[in-house]
């Protein structure tokens, strides 16, 4: 979800989003996690990836998100949300909400 | 940001050298392959090049980072023959035939003997050298932990080491029959390896320029 929602924002290389990423407070165990993390995205569909070429170089690979991506993040934001206002309640002390 | 020393670029070729080695055997396709090559080159140089270790980049296991990669990227099954196929013929079977001449020029010209046998023993030397081969091609995973080339080479050096004292032991324990002669041959046929032996060296040896000139383009 957050490696949607950095994409949402603007495409990035992998480098870029795990710099990103940490600018959040979101340090990753190890770097590299971010690659098996964004092939799946790819797999799915909810990004795209492109190559940038450079002059001083290979070309570089940036990600953006695609529109299944963006629908996929909407859905996987209402749901965080739900979730996190549940986890507030109850680590302030408040009744849960009766849904019957 | 600091420049990437000579050293520190050894350690990610050998490092991203292994991975891809690793994703060819597991089928993912070349164009693929040669884009997580690609990728994971650029990071971990941008990564050192900003003080990072090569430990922060794939974490402390890089095989199974390799793993994980693979996992998440299509791939055709079963599609690692053909890297065997390789591996035997342009490892393996290079240096067991190097292995064959030196001990059948050796009855023949020193012990003058005119015929060469080949016995057990020397079946389980060649298995040796294939566990060997395997072990250097896979070293590049010490990566992250061991920073020298030198040093790396010698822990493979040791692991095959251990290895090889643990299956002579545990042979010997069986009684095994090193001295078995499984086939026998005189000159002519040891002419005929020595040839086999060199076009398989020259075939190589050209195979690994062109692929290296390939990668430079």
């Amino acid at each position: 979800m957050c490696l949607l929602a950095l994409l949402r924002e603007q495409p990035c290389y992998g480098y870029e989003i795990v710099q990103q990423l940490a600018r959040y407070g979101l340090d990753l165990v190890s770097e590299g996690s971010i690659y098996p993390l964004l092939s799946r995205l790819l797999t799915r569909g909810y990004i795209e990836s492109y190559l940038v070429s450079s002059t001083e170089g290979p070309g570089r690979k940036y990600y953006r998100l695609r529109p299944e991506g963006a629908k996929q993040l909407e859905q996987w934001q209402t749901e965080w949300d739900t979730f996190a206002r549940a986890v507030e309640c109850l680590l302030k002390g408040e009744q849960a909400h009766d849904h019957s | 940001m600091t420049i990437v020393d000579q050293e520190a670029q050894q350690q990610i070729t050998d490092l991203v050298n292994a991975c891809t080695g690793y994703w060819e055997l597991r089928g993912i396709p070349l164009q693929r392959r040669k884009e997580m090559q690609l990728e994971l080159e650029q990071h971990i140089e941008q990564a050192v090049r900003d003080g990072k270790s090569l430990k922060a980049v794939v974490g402390p296991n890089a095989l199974a980072f390799a793993e994980s990669w693979a996992r998440e990227t299509p791939h055709q099954f079963p599609r690692g023959g053909t890297v065997v196929l390789r591996w035997l013929v342009f490892d393996w079977l290079a240096y067991a035939l190097l292995f064959l001449l030196i001990i059948a020029l050796f009855e023949h010209l020193i012990l003058r003997s005119p015929s060469f046998s080949l016995i057990l023993a020397h079946v389980v030397a060649f298995a040796f050298i294939g566990v060997y081969t395997l072990l250097q091609a896979w070293s590049g995973f010490l990566s992250p932990r061991v920073v020298s080339r030198e040093y790396r080479l010698r822990v493979a050096f040791g692991v095959y080491g251990g290895i090889s004292l643990l299956v002579i032991f545990l042979l010997s324990l069986t009684h095994f029959p090193w001295n078995l002669v499984l086939f026998r041959w005189d000159w002519p046929v040891t002419l005929l390896l020595m040839l086999g032996a060199s076009v398989l060296f020259g075939w190589k040896v050209w195979v690994g320029r062109s692929s290296r000139q390939k990668h430079r383009v």
